[in-house]
């Protein structure tokens, strides 16, 4: 009989606390970063873009950052904004010409690659694909 | 009625026990270093006591939060010093805590037969950590979001489970609702329910085992004293203690409270409390780079507790004499150099905000405190000379020598050396120079609000929080992005005629269009001044659908030359309001969501036109009627001066005086349905505009 009580307790109340662990599905969904013809050359350019989040019970629309860097190929590479040590917005600092991270000292040259700090990796891309002249960008 | 005999015997029992527990004899030699465990005591009944307070108005939801715990600071009577008790409690408990450790570290407090004491101790010290850690994320400021953004992240770092724990603790895969209710939940129930026990525990071993007399060994105890008066006494004298440097604190220092969350802000700089830096600085060791980051962000600080825990099993010696005690001391010495290293480390290497708002010059000016001498454009005469009419561009250099040593200049002179060299020095006369070109050139065609604000201080104040001012902010740049998305980029100046109105008379769309789109700091101060008393009659209009705005600064000229005034009669009417809130929509709309015109739903900027359907319109009462009276649009004095703050539906308080709302509801199954009546009391629809 305790078994049972035990059991009928504890697997929702595990569950409960676990459900975390499930990942919500996520539609992959191209999002507009505008023309490319606008995006300046030479330099990663940050670029602010709108997307849905799923926050718990709460559905937003909230603005993301890309960081842009056009190169000789077609489509440019684009970079997430966040780094990949412990999540703190990196930024472009153009005297120094390469992205420094606020937080642990972490820094990385213009294609997105660690330069020094505790970053495990380099920047993290998104998938990015020109489309009639058009950016389009998917977070992976 | 209770029986009188049965309720004597228990009346007598209690009062029994207070006198045991404050007759209870402490060893001689106790004293003021004993103060600190009920210092502990005090700050935690007080926490309870503020943290219950706080929690009667405080709403755990994103967004909500912080403007819960603003309302607590700024509304609430009395709320910004429950909210400074707690605040600089908090930090207080944790310094108490360590010089009781270290007390009890250093008296050998914690050898037989106290061992349980000690282990009680620690578990507490990490509670209350734990207590600190959950409890800032609660006011949802920038400086809560990141420290649990990075500290949560920490746990991913764990081998294998690393990702799951991560995501256990946030409640998904980032820092957001899920996160903010789980710490709500663990800092109001779970914590107190830990610390609780372990409080009554530590204070009942503390009873039992007697407080440890100072080095017994080489001092017997010859003499016993009551708990009250002599401890007691000190006891609370050290709570008045405790409990003045919070007030002062406080009174003196305020209640930080910074911007509101944004994970997206670029420009700020992270950084834990300051009893968590030392672990913060643990991670820029380059030792804990890369795959051993674990070891620095988790291994490292379990291992110091449970090194900790155990410290009276393992330290078997038994004397308490720090002469006897070399090797435990020096070790002990050594990590709270080490830690304390760590913390003033990480402190020194914190960097200054970047400067992208403002200037160099700007942050030296403010950081040096020239304003409070010198007046700038707009400002009343101050002690020393006012800035808004020098320095010419001849005299840059001789600003500089001076700024480096005035009393060489004019001896005597109250003015400090700036101590600057090299580009600060520069920068800060650039800034100075500024103030006056600003002034002399922008006046000009289409002069700045800051020109404006020479006369007109107190509009540009009101300006300055309105939504005119903000219209070039994050979510207008984001919508800005899609709309040149789908109009490939044709179409630039549409937002901006109305978002930015000088860069049509200064013709730099473009420029600053390329800015939206890189993120990077505009040069259009959004909607000022001039944009409305400069406009053009909005009925010289050809094609009001596709409205674009113009200006006809001529009149704004004349009034900065000769003073006139600058109002046109139609500045008083809806349809100078209309040049920009009242225009077919369906346009924008329907190019931003790249669905056709039909399917983007009816135009939801009509509402001059609606309103001239409305007696609002028939009894002459216009849009600025209630948008520009006083800052809750309620008064209607006719000479009262117009009010440049602009609220709308952003304004809470605004809103309620527009609308009547009631809410009704019930469940079916696992669908609400609901009855929104909403009676609008204004002259067009709501929302619109
Ligand atoms: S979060 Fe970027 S270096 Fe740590």
């Amino acid at each position: 009989m305790t078994t049972v009580i035990s059991v009928a307790t504890s697997v929702p109340v595990l569950g409960y606390l676990l459900s975390p662990l499930r990942r919500p599905g996520r539609e992959d969904a191209w999002i507009s970063l505008g023309p490319l013809s606008l995006v300046p050359d030479g330099r990663p350019v940050e670029v602010p873009y709108l997307t849905e989040v799923v926050d718990g019970w709460i559905r937003e629309t909230v603005v993301r950052r890309a960081i842009v860097l056009r190169s000789d190929s077609d489509v440019p590479t684009v970079f997430s904004g966040t780094c990949p040590h412990l999540n703190c917005n990196v930024r472009w600092v153009d005297q120094e010409g390469r992205f420094v991270c606020p937080c642990h000292g972490g820094v990385f040259d213009r294609d997105g690659r660690v330069v020094a700090g505790p970053p495990p990796r380099g920047l993290d891309r998104l998938d990015a694909r020109v489309e009639n002249g058009v950016l389009l960008v998917r977070e992976v | 009625m209770g029986d009188r005999n049965s309720e004597r015997p228990l009346l007598a029992s209690a009062r029994d026990a207070i006198a045991s527990f404050l007759l209870k004899p402490v060893p001689e030699g106790v004293g003021w270093p004993h103060v600190l465990g009920s210092g502990i005591l005090f700050l935690l009944v007080l926490q309870a006591i503020t943290g219950v307070l706080l929690a009667i108005n405080y709403d755990p939801t994103p967004g909500r939060a912080y403007a819960s715990v603003r309302y607590i600071t700024e509304t609430v009577a009395f709320g910004h010093i429950i909210r400074g008790l707690h605040h600089w409690a908090a930090s207080l408990l944790i310094v108490v805590l360590l010089l009781h450790l270290g007390r009890v570290f250093i008296y050998g407090a914690y050898k037989r037969p106290r061992q349980a004491t000690w282990v009680v101790g620690v578990c507490l010290f990490v509670t209350l950590l734990a207590f600190g850690f959950t409890g800032y994320l609660l006011p949802w400021d920038q400086k809560a979001y990141w420290a649990t953004v990075v500290g949560t992240k920490i746990a991913g770092s764990v081998p294998v489970v690393g990702d799951a724990l991560l995501r256990l603790i946030r409640g998904g895969d980032m820092v957001g609702a899920p996160t903010l209710t789980r710490f709500y939940v663990l800092h109001l129930v779970i914590l107190p329910a830990l610390v609780v026990p372990l409080v009554l525990v530590h204070l009942w071993l503390v009873r039992r085992h007697g407080i440890a007399p100072p080095w017994e060994e080489v001092r017997p105890v010859t003499r016993w004293l009551p708990f009250h008066p002599f401890q007691l006494v000190r006891d609370v004298a050290f709570s008045g203690l405790l409990l003045a440097i919070l007030f002062a604190l406080t009174l003196k220092v305020g209640v930080p409270l910074e911007a509101v969350a944004d994970s997206s802000a670029t420009d700020y700089i992270p950084r834990p409390e300051w009893y968590f830096l030392p672990l913060f600085q643990l991670l820029k060791l380059p030792v804990f780079y890369g795959r051993l980051e674990f070891v620095g962000g988790v291994l490292l600080p379990a291992a110091t507790i449970l090194l900790l825990l155990a410290l009276p099993f393992y330290d078997r010696n038994p004397s308490c004499l720090p002469a006897r005690r070399r090797f435990a001391l020096a070790a002990g010495g050594v990590f709270f150099t080490a830690a304390i290293g760590l913390g003033v480390q990480a402190w020194i290497e914190t960097p200054a905000p970047p400067a992208t708002a403002r200037t160099r010059g700007e942050q030296l000016f403010e950081g040096l405190r020239c304003q409070s001498c010198h007046a700038g454009p707009g400002e009343e005469q101050k002690s020393g000379p006012s800035l808004a009419s020098g320095p010419s561009e001849r005299e840059r250099e001789w600003l500089a020598a001076f700024l480096v040593n005035p009393a060489g200049f004019f001896p005597g002179s109250e003015m400090p050396a700036t101590g600057l060299t090299g580009e600060d020095l520069d920068a800060l006369v650039n800034h100075v120079a500024n103030l006056r070109a600003d002034y002399g050139t922008r006046v000009q065609g289409f002069p700045s609000a800051r020109a404006c604000a020479t006369c007109h201080r107190r509009q540009f104040e009101e300006w300055k929080t309105s939504y005119h001012a903000r219209s070039l902010g994050t979510t207008f740049r984001a919508m800005f992005v899609i709309f040149n998305y789908n109009t490939g980029g044709q179409r630039l100046e549409y937002c901006l005629n109305c978002h930015a109105p000088d860069v049509k008379v200064k013709d730099n769309a473009p420029q600053l269009s390329r800015q939206l789109l890189a993120g990077e700091s505009v040069t259009s101060e959004g909607i000022g001044c001039a944009a409305c008393h400069a406009l053009r009659d909005a009925e010289e209009h050809p094609d009001p659908a596709l409205q674009s705005v113009s200006f006809d600064p001529g009149p704004l000229e004349r009034h900065l030359k000769e003073q006139t005034k600058p109002l046109r009669p139609f500045f008083k009417e809806a349809r100078m309001c209309g040049a920009c809130h009242d225009y077919n929509a369906t346009y924008a709309t329907s190019y931003a969501t790249g669905r056709s015109s039909s399917a983007a739903g009816p135009p939801c900027c009509t509402v001059v036109r609606t309103w001239e359907q409305t007696a609002f319109a028939r009894r002459g009462v216009t849009c600025q009627s209630c948008h520009m009276k006083s800052e809750m649009g309620v008064t209607t004095r006719e000479d009262e001066p117009a009010y440049h703050g602009f609220p709308g539906p952003r304004n809470e308080a605004f809103l309620r005086k527009g609308v009547d709302l009631a809410v009704t509801g019930f469940r079916q199954g696992s669908q609400v349905e609901a009855t929104v009546a909403m009676v609008n009391k204004t002259g067009h629809p709501i929302p619109d505009g």
